[in-house]
């Protein structure tokens, strides 16, 4: 691939140029190292496998049992994902976190995504990294804090929240549909009624109830009311045995913020 | 009050620019950004690490995540974004309530939030490879627990379906 020519990498363009998405997909297929090391075509240090996910070891690790995990299907960047895979992959980075605590006794783990060059992104196969911590190892991976004008945070707001309404008030039916479906599409459809009349009255007030809208069920509405009040009750602790399941090192990594 | 921020949040206790709220998940903007638009989502019970948090509301929460990613490139035009888990002191978390960060990201943007790999020996390597694969063996065997003892009571059920079901061959 390095050792092209003028003429070589023209003839290429032209041929990727011509490819339907499902043939381009192919090529990239071919070309990806992740790919072919989930084909067997090179060794890696497998983790962890299922229908949809592989996870490896990275070959240039920020710590020891710094783990790849990554979906079969050949995909550039976590948006091209459908929805299933991203969630299963959520779960099994979840799993392979709990792993990294308790197989390598470490005190944390940064789970790490990257979609797009500016935002580090290396490889060209979607992946994870799922990354063991230790106090003071020292690997940077810092997010920094910046002081920001609360104008400028009002107006980005501004900027962003349209498109997430869109994204997120349509499409977080089919999240729950696993399980209702008939009912949720039909709310689906009556709620969408119901934003083209709201916003109109309020539209530059009530900003942080226009974009519950979309997404309303009738359990929503109840939130919507601005009654937040009413979620003291989520707080006792039900996930209490999942803990003691989890075995204790969890609750010392829990405990560690005290 | 609430003693953690994020349940503050969540109660109304604290003022917040949020952009998304369903029954199970919060969105807001990152008053202290490190780049203008950097999104905190977590969830609305209050859990500590990701090891705790149910597998649906964490299906959930990632597809919310790679939707919010999706909005920061289609709403601010951005040319990628990175979305992190800090789960543990150890890995910089400061707050004891699980949340993903989404951080919008530009060629240029003068961040680094790249790692200084440490380079293990070979050996550290194959020790952590075993202990990971030894405890990676164990994904999934929840579930299995679960289906199996479905299928168990399903096996108890048939019988009286097949003794009707001959009965009723037999009334012709």
């Amino acid at each position: 691939m390095a050792e092209m020519n003028e003429e070589q990498r023209a003839e290429l363009m032209e041929k990727l140029k011509k490819m339907s998405p499902e043939e381009l997909r192919e090529f990239q297929k071919k070309q990806c190292i992740f790919c072919q090391i989930m084909g067997g075509k090179m060794e890696s240090k497998k983790v962890y496998e299922d229908d949809l996910a592989y996870a490896i070891l990275d070959i240039n690790p920020a710590t020891a049992g710094h783990i790849l995990l990554m979906p079969k299907e050949h995909y550039a960047i976590m948006p091209q994902m459908p929805e299933e895979v991203v969630q299963h992959l959520g779960k099994v980075a979840k799993k392979l976190s709990l792993a990294v605590l308790k197989g390598l006794k470490v005190q944390g783990t940064t789970i790490f995504v990257a979609n797009g060059l500016a935002a580090g992104q290396r490889a060209q196969h979607f992946m994870m990294h799922i990354i063991p911590r230790s106090e003071g190892d020292s690997i940077g991976l810092v997010i920094p804090q910046r002081q920001v004008d609360e104008k400028d945070l009002t107006a980005i707001h501004q900027a962003m929240q349209e498109k997430v309404n869109a994204l997120l008030g349509v499409k977080k039916e089919i999240v729950q549909v696993e399980t209702k479906e008939e009912e949720k599409s039909e709310t689906k459809e009556e709620d969408k009624g119901e934003v083209k009349e709201e916003p109109v009255e309020e539209k530059e007030k009530s900003l942080p109830e226009e974009k519950e809208i979309p997404l309303g069920d009738g359990q929503e509405d109840v939130e919507e009311s601005e009654q937040p009040e009413e979620e003291t009750e989520e707080a006792p602790p039900e996930e209490e045995p999942d803990k003691k399941e989890d075995g204790t090192s969890l609750d010392d990594i829990a405990e560690l913020f005290k | 009050m609430s003693v953690c921020e994020f349940c503050g949040i969540v109660q109304g206790e604290f003022e917040s620019e949020e952009l998304y709220s369903d029954e199970s998940v919060i969105a807001v903007l990152h008053l202290k950004p490190a780049v203008p638009g950097q999104i905190l989502l977590f969830t609305k019970e209050h859990y500590p690490i990701i090891e705790q948090v149910p597998d649906d509301v964490i299906g959930h929460i990632f597809s919310v995540a790679n939707k919010l990613s999706v909005g920061l490139f289609e709403s601010l035009g951005v040319q990628g974004t990175n979305i992190i888990i800090e789960n543990g002191v150890a890995a910089g978390q400061s707050i004891p309530h699980f949340s993903v960060s989404i951080v919008p990201r530009n060629e240029n943007d003068g961040m680094n939030l790249e790692w200084t790999p440490t380079k293990p020996s070979d050996d550290e390597l194959d020790i952590a490879h075993a202990q990971l694969v030894e405890e990676a063996n164990m994904i999934g065997s929840d579930e299995k627990k679960v289906v199996v003892e479905e299928e168990e009571t399903k096996e108890e059920t048939p019988p009286e379906g097949d003794y009707r079901m001959k009965q009723l061959k037999r009334v012709p």
